[in-house]
């Protein structure tokens, strides 16, 4: 999942840092008394919070969503909503720290023996939230929509693994012809193209959601999310997005969730979309929201003085990829050695120190912890170590290997970027490495590298979209997401084979095994990318708000928030 | 006066059929095919290609496609949005709304306070306030108006509400609030707090400069011979300046505040971005990294049209102010 660029350009940036200085000093001698206290008492939750009230949201939109609409959301903003108006087949729970995969929707499923044929029943008398019935053919005639190529969804690629979605891109057929709906017995039979054990993980994506009959009657089903979209999670819609806000409303059909919960406390949540991440948080500082994203510099200003998300690990990890094609300065197998003498170089305590004011979690893997399947350390080549990357590289001149002209530091400019590369490049030159700091447009930032691939380092960031394994692999580093989101064009042969064994792999703990040696291969033999770090929550909100989080995935859950006074 | 009129309106259509021309041949110079633009990840579908290509005539020749454009335009249908399809037409009702409300009272705030500053500047010339005029109108043009609009929010929005000040001068920091409004510009009940510091922050510069050239012009103009014959014929102070001095000085003012018009509703971007108020130019800056073609083009025709109205306003003015300036040729054969 992709996140919304934070900051429009660099002068904005330079613009608000002028202003962070003052704002912070003014805000930092009166108004700490009673927002300062909470910072780290917030799972204090009292009991008797009462129930309704509005919340006012600044945290999620500090741009304009390209998308609400499940089906079409590719961004954690947009998917906001559609996670608090939507459930579908399954969802996660936390249990014991570890996310297990529970049905939501479903009141349970079967699977057959190799894994390519799930039979979901869905739970008997659900209703959306105009009181039309939730039946099988909701969710089949949703999917039918979402995996089509006039709808052509970003996350569109999800239904690939479903038997009939290569006739139904390619236009010959006009619905999914591996899902089967049986509105009596009340089950949904998928049939998959391959063994895939994973599904009914993927299955909790939103793009997997339900939708009313009411959406089966529009002519354009790209019109859906320009109306208040009915939806069958905990809040729905009752008014139409505006340029200004989106307002969600209690649902009070909801069937409740894995964790117990019922019903959402409050009666509405309206959600402020602003332009820019900087006005966003003055307006949360204003008191005319309750919530914000911290922008980037003000990390330590931020958590000091309210209640935060930042305890909080998300399963996201940020780090560069290597351009990987032989053509490339580093890339090929011949250059291995010297990728991993810079990944050794790379001092990544002093970026978390320097850039996130030591609010993140410095990464020893893509897979973050949280991930089941996740092991320490499994990373050789990332931990800081200047002599070792000496030696390493010594050692790949020894072989004959010479450093390159010319690498570049590529990143998108304007969203905080800059101070990461410029340490990249201090950590290469001690290494001995001459690099330039190459900044593209943010906006097109991603799509110049998925076409033309990364001429050098080049930054990039995952958020999972569902907590397994494969998320981190097939989506960033397969060969099949070459194009998509494997930015360095890596494609190793080992690799590619670990992952499509594991994916068809039914048994979980084999399924993991083969996941881990697939990251090995990526990260120990191949070195196609330097993880840098794991994100960390990066929300704050205001006082008399109680039951605020941010799931491991980054959303917030709005059901479980109460606001007094 | 009517024919100079219809001439100055035919040349009206012409710019704005150049601009829109220009406008939409550079779209298609741009590196890219706008359907995979549009496409995003799924771009490698050839199915959806064609069905986009369709849906925007795409695959028409190029010159198809521009007689299409210029067919609708000139029916006033503006198309839709390549991103979420909404109608452009609406789009643009909507933020051509917002961005008139705003570039008015910006627009009023300059002509009052500019030309008054101005004028207090010049009659009370050397004095201690001319100096604090002087200075002051420097600082506020030199400063970016994107500070500007975080500083406001930080003095009307975070400090009174954090105690630093009194809670009576707090403002509202973001939105274009309730949307209510009397006779179209204005405001009523709460609205006002909303819209006066993106207003004012809209202004700064420009008042800094009108209040500039005001002052200039009304020294220049306080030297001519024409004053003096004025006072001479025993004219009061009040009458010699506002009826020949200001009068005078106010051209070339009328000419800053004219490209102004244009500037302050149709490309207020930083503004519009800092307050979230929900304008032309935000909405078409939005759009551009976007490639939301339909968008750019049909706003993009209602900012030139603006900006040629405005001048042509400001030449009628001129015509007004000072009886020399005659439209025309003929008077000024004589």
């Amino acid at each position: 999942m992709k996140r919304p660029n934070l900051v429009a350009g660099t002068a904005l940036v330079l613009a608000a840092a002028m202003l962070a200085a003052c704002g912070g000093g003014d805000s930092g001698d009166e108004a700490t008394d009673g927002a300062s206290g909470g910072a780290s008492d917030s799972a204090a939750a009292s009991g008797d919070a009462p129930a309704g009230g509005t919340f006012v949201d600044g945290a999620q939109f500090t741009a304009v969503p390209p998308h609400i609409d499940p089906l079409l959301t590719s961004e954690l903003d947009g998917a906001q909503v559609s996670t608090a108006l939507y459930d579908g087949l399954t969802e996660f729970a936390n249990e014991d720290g570890a996310p297990v995969v529970k049905p939501l929707i479903a009141e349970d499923w079967e699977v057959n023996d190799d894994a390519t044929q799930f039979i979901f029943t869905i739970k008997d008398g659900l209703t959306f939230a105009d009181a039309s019935p939730l039946l099988p053919s909701n969710f089949k005639k949703a999917w039918d929509i979402a995996a089509s190529p006039e709808l052509a969804a970003d996350y569109g690629y999800l239904f690939g693994l479903i038997k009939g979605s290569a006739e139904l891109s390619d236009g010959t057929a006009t619905e999914l012809s591996g899902v089967v709906a049986d509105d009596e017995a009340m089950t949904l039979t998928v049939d998959m193209n391959q063994p895939y054990a994973d599904f009914p993980s993927v299955a909790s994506h939103i793009i997997f959601s339900p939708m009313p009959d009411a959406r089966f009657e529009l002519e354009d089903q790209s019109t859906w999310e320009q109306e208040a979209m009915i939806g069958n999670g905990p809040f729905t819609m009752e008014t139409a997005q505006t340029d200004q806000e989106i307002v969600i409303v209690r649902n009070d059909s909801w069937a409740g969730d894995v964790n117990g919960n019922t019903s959402a406390i409050l009666d509405q949540v309206t959600f402020k979309i602003f332009a820019d991440v900087d006005s966003a948080y003055a307006a949360f500082e204003a008191g005319e929201t309750q919530s914000a994203t911290i922008p980037g510099g003000r990390y330590a200003e931020a958590t000091g003085q309210y209640s935060n998300t930042s305890e909080t690990a998300l399963l996201a990890s940020y780090h560069w990829v290597y351009g990987m094609r032989d053509e490339d300065p580093l890339g090929g197998a011949a250059n291995a050695k010297l990728r991993q003498a810079i990944s050794l170089a790379i001092d990544r305590e002093s970026i978390n120190a320097a850039v996130y004011d030591g609010g993140r979690t410095v990464g020893t893997s893509i897979t973050p912890p949280g991930i089941p399947g996740f092991e320490e350390d499994l990373c050789d080549f990332c931990g800081f170590d200047l002599d070792a990357a000496k030696a390493k590289l010594a050692e790949f001149q020894a072989e004959g290997g010479t450093i390159p002209e010319g690498i570049k530091l590529v990143f998108n400019a304007g969203a905080g970027h800059e101070d990461v590369a410029a340490i990249y490049q201090q950590n290469l030159e001690a290494l001995g490495v001459t690099v330039t700091q190459e900044p593209l447009s943010s906006e097109t930032y991603f799509d110049t590298l998925r076409d033309g691939g990364c001429p050098g380092l080049c930054r990039a960031g995952w958020f999972w979209d569902y907590p397994i394994y494969d998320n981190g692999m097939y989506d960033l580093f397969h060969v099949d997401s070459i194009g998509g989101n494997n930015l360095g064009w890596y494609d190793s042969a080992d690799f590619n084979e670990l992952v499509t064994t594991a994916r068809q792999t039914v048994d979980t703990d084999e399924r993991e095994q083969l996941f881990r040696d697939a990251e090995n291969q990526l990260l120990n033999v191949d070195t196609a990318v330097i993880p840098t770090n794991w994100y960390s929550g990066d929300h704050v909100f205001a006082e008399g708000v109680e039951g605020y989080a941010q799931e491991p995935l980054g959303w917030v859950r709005f059901e479980t928030i109460s606001v007094t006074s | 006066m009517t024919s100079y009129l219809i001439r100055r309106i035919l040349q009206l259509l012409l710019v704005l059929w150049g601009a829109l021309t220009i406008i939409f041949f550079l779209f298609f110079a741009l590196p890219g095919d706008p359907a995979e633009l549009l496409l995003g990840s799924e771009k490698a579908n050839p199915v959806a290609q064609q069905l986009v290509a369709e849906r925007y005539g795409l695959n028409d020749p190029i010159l198809v496609q521009y007689g299409n454009f210029l067919g609708r335009v000139v029916t006033f249908d503006l198309g839709e949005s390549f991103k979420d399809r909404t109608s452009v037409n609406e789009v643009l009702a909507r933020t051509a709304q917002a961005s008139l409300r705003l570039g008015f009272w910006a627009i009023m705030f300059e002509v009052v306070i500019g030309i008054a500053t101005g004028i207090y500047s010049a009659v009370r010339k050397y004095s201690f306030g001319d100096a604090l005029v002087t200075v002051s109108t420097a600082a506020v043009s030199a400063i970016p108006v994107y500070v500007l609009g975080l500083f406001f929010q930080q003095t009307f929005g975070v400090l009174p509400n954090q105690g630093g000040l009194p809670s009576w001068l707090q403002l509202p920091t973001n939105g274009i609030g309730p949307d209510t409004w009397f006779l179209f510009f204005i405001p009523t009940g709460e609205q006002w707090k909303y819209l006066i510091l993106p207003a004012i922050t809209l202004a700064s510069v420009s008042t800094a400069i009108v209040a500039r050239i005001t002052r200039t012009t009304m020294l220049e103009v306080e030297k001519a011979d024409y004053m003096r014959t004025a006072r001479a014929k025993g004219l009061n102070e009040r009458q010699v300046l506002v009826g020949h001095g200001l009068r005078n000085a106010l051209i070339p003012v009328v000419t800053l505040i004219a490209i102004d018009v244009g500037t302050v509703i149709g490309v207020a971007v930083l503004t519009e971005t800092v307050f979230n108020w929900p304008g032309i130019g935000s909405r078409i800056a939005r759009a551009i990294p976007q490639r939301d073609f339909a968008v750019i083009l049909g706003l993009s025709i209602a900012v030139i049209l603006l900006y040629a109205v405005a001048n042509l306003v400001a030449d009628l003015m001129y015509a007004w102010l000072d009886p020399r300036v005659r439209l025309g040729g003929k008077v000024a054969e004589r």
